[in-house]
């Protein structure tokens, strides 16, 4: 966005006089803080009403079944509060969910309803996933990079890779190595990898023909040329293949724990909370996925800071 | 094909005394491609003398960009021969004789100023504290000592391009092939920086050899002035600049100036 700005309109911009620490806050929370409450309390309204809406519909195709009068009897707004408060609800309210999330969380580690020793689980089998992920998809891009041929021959396996639905494929890994955390690692990687190695590739070519006529002129060789040009010019590309392939690596060990039957890991709290229809805590272990999810989100965008700088400066 | 066959060679004025850096030896150039031959270049043949400047002028097409990249060794001619100091253009490039300046800056996104300059002499395994040393002298060369620790994106076009040249002299290159390096500035960032260059070129006695749509600048920066036309790209005429030196701005003003910008105008457009 800022790619043209020069050094003598920074400057400039830097010796404007500042509005006061009022002015500064005061557009602080109209430019910052407004939009991102606005959304946030859009979002829970729209929860809101969505929980009352299938809470109501079910509340009042039970209530036929029970005891309709008494259902009847009551007015709009009290069918409504009802709705939002029961506590077998189809859809569970934010509060409810957010409730039994934190409660969780704030259990002791060794309790059986705790969810840190799932989330532990989890988190290594997506770590380790996406490391492996991301192992193998630079050597690909590397190896796709460095010969045509290879890219001809190999793209297409990594395209239809892809494409093989995961809750197929899951089970085929499992019968082949077996349950536990070496499929997880496997599923997750497999998930990670592709978005890595296409972004990489797109980085690794991105250098224009005369930056290599200038390390030509140097007559430099290709470790050189290699180390010095193509990766760093690869590096935002990378990151980008990395956030995309981080969270794809989370879903992976969730889905390869659903179907591992282990007993262990969020997926498989996931597939016993639904078994047995316990809504709150399905979506309380859902927010537990989410926030996993952002964690490791985040870890990627610092990594990117540290890495990227010249590029993350020139965006912000 | 022309009907003049010029020998630049021979018109220069001081081929007893300087020797010659760059010698062209029926230089052609064809590119060949899905079946269709272009003739870039033919029957090119120049001397460079050591510590000249010289300027390639003419209309796009004339083949003056990969004349240039010819010299560099970027690319082999498709007949004749190019020595450098005796040698090949290919053993003259190995042994790091040229500095290249392009028209983009070419700077990498990821290094600072500093870095960027040193970028040649980290390869060429120049100790880091000779690496520091020559880059802090070249950035004073160029005015941009303060500006060592930013990145590419926070400088203007006419700062960038000007990293670029000290990257190009960093090591110290014999020859400096600039192909229009100035092309996208204004006119007033290119008059300044044309200033800075002869001062450069008068303090480091390099060979030069520039690359220019623009016919002031051509005047008021070379030695010799080789004028080229297209299809097929050749050599029409070589003319000299006979304006003295050390030329400043108010040469800009003088007569002789404007004669001699008109004498490389009508040779080009008659040719």
């Amino acid at each position: 966005m800022a790619g043209a700005v020069t050094y003598d309109e920074i400057s400039e911009f830097n010796v404007a006089p500042s509005r006061g620490i009022q002015g500064t806050l005061s557009r602080w929370i109209v430019n910052r803080v407004l939009p991102v409450a606005t959304i946030f309390i859009f979002l829970i309204v729209v929860w809101y009403g969505a929980a009352a809406y299938f809470n109501w519909h079910f509340l009042n195709v039970q209530s036929q079944d029970v005891n309709p009068q008494a259902w009847h009897r009551l007015s709009l707004a009290q069918q409504i509060q009802r709705s939002l408060s029961t506590s077998t609800p189809t859809l569970p309210t934010p509060v409810q969910a957010l409730g039994d999330f934190l409660g969780r969380v704030e259990q002791s580690p060794t309790s059986d309803t705790a969810i840190w020793s799932d989330l532990l689980w989890t988190v290594r089998a997506a770590v380790l996933g996406f490391l492996l992920g991301t192992l193998i998809g630079v050597i690909l891009a590397v190896l796709f990079m460095s010969s045509r041929i290879l890219t001809q021959s190999l793209m297409p396996y990594v395209v239809a890779s892809q494409t093989i639905p995961i809750v197929a494929l899951v089970p085929a890994i499992m019968i082949t190595l077996g349950l536990g955390l070496r499929s997880e690692v496997l599923i997750s990687a497999y998930l990670a990898f592709f978005s890595i190695t296409i972004s990489t590739y797109k980085g690794l070519q991105s250098v224009q023909p005369i930056a290599f006529d200038l390390m030509r002129s140097y007559a430099a060789n290709p470790w050189h040329v290699f180390f010095k040009l193509r990766l760093p010019a690869s590096l935002p590309f990378l990151f980008t293949g990395l956030k995309i392939g981080v969270t794809a690596s989370l879903i992976g060990a969730i889905i390869a724990e659903m179907g591992s039957g282990s007993s262990r890991g969020l997926g498989q709290v996931l597939v016993a909370e639904s078994t047995y229809s316990q809504n709150i805590q399905l979506w309380s272990t859902m927010i537990a996925a989410a926030s996993l999810g952002l964690a490791l989100y985040g870890a990627v965008v610092i990594a990117e800071r540290l890495f990227v700088r010249w590029n993350v400066e020139s965006e912000s | 094909m022309s009907a003049v066959s010029p020998n630049p060679g021979a018109s220069m004025p001081e081929t007893s005394v300087a020797k010659t850096a760059i010698h062209i030896d029926n230089i052609r150039m064809v590119y060949q491609t899905r079946g269709e031959r272009l003739v870039a270049l033919t029957d090119i043949n120049l001397d460079i003398a050591e510590g000249e400047f010289v300027s390639l002028i003419g209309p796009s097409g004339c083949g003056k960009s990969t004349l240039l990249r010819l010299i560099g060794d970027l690319l082999p001619p498709s007949a004749g021969a190019i020595e450098v100091h005796g040698k090949p253009a290919e053993r003259a490039r190995r042994d790091r004789d040229y500095g290249m300046v392009f028209q983009s800056p070419v700077l990498y996104d990821w290094r600072t100023v500093e870095k960027n300059v040193q970028l040649p002499l980290e390869i060429m395994k120049i100790s880091r504290g000779e690496r520091s040393a020559r880059c802090r002298e070249l950035l004073a060369l160029v005015g941009l000592q303060e500006f060592a620790g930013r990145y590419p994106w926070q400088l203007s076009g006419g700062m960038q391009q000007r990293v670029s040249i000290a990257r190009a002299l960093s090591f110290r290159p014999s020859i400096l092939l600039m192909d229009e390096p100035f092309g996208a500035l204004d006119e007033m960032t290119r008059e300044r920086l044309n200033m800075e260059l002869l001062n450069i070129w008068s303090q480091t006695g390099t060979t030069v050899v520039f690359v220019t749509h623009s016919i002031p600048e051509a005047v008021f920066l070379s030695d010799r002035i080789v004028i080229m036309t297209p299809r097929p790209g050749r050599i029409e005429h070589v003319v000299e600049v006979e304006l003295p030196r050390p030329r400043g701005p108010e040469i800009r003003e003088d007569e002789s100036f404007f004669h001699c910008i008109a004498d490389v105008r009508s040779r080009l457009y008659e040719s």
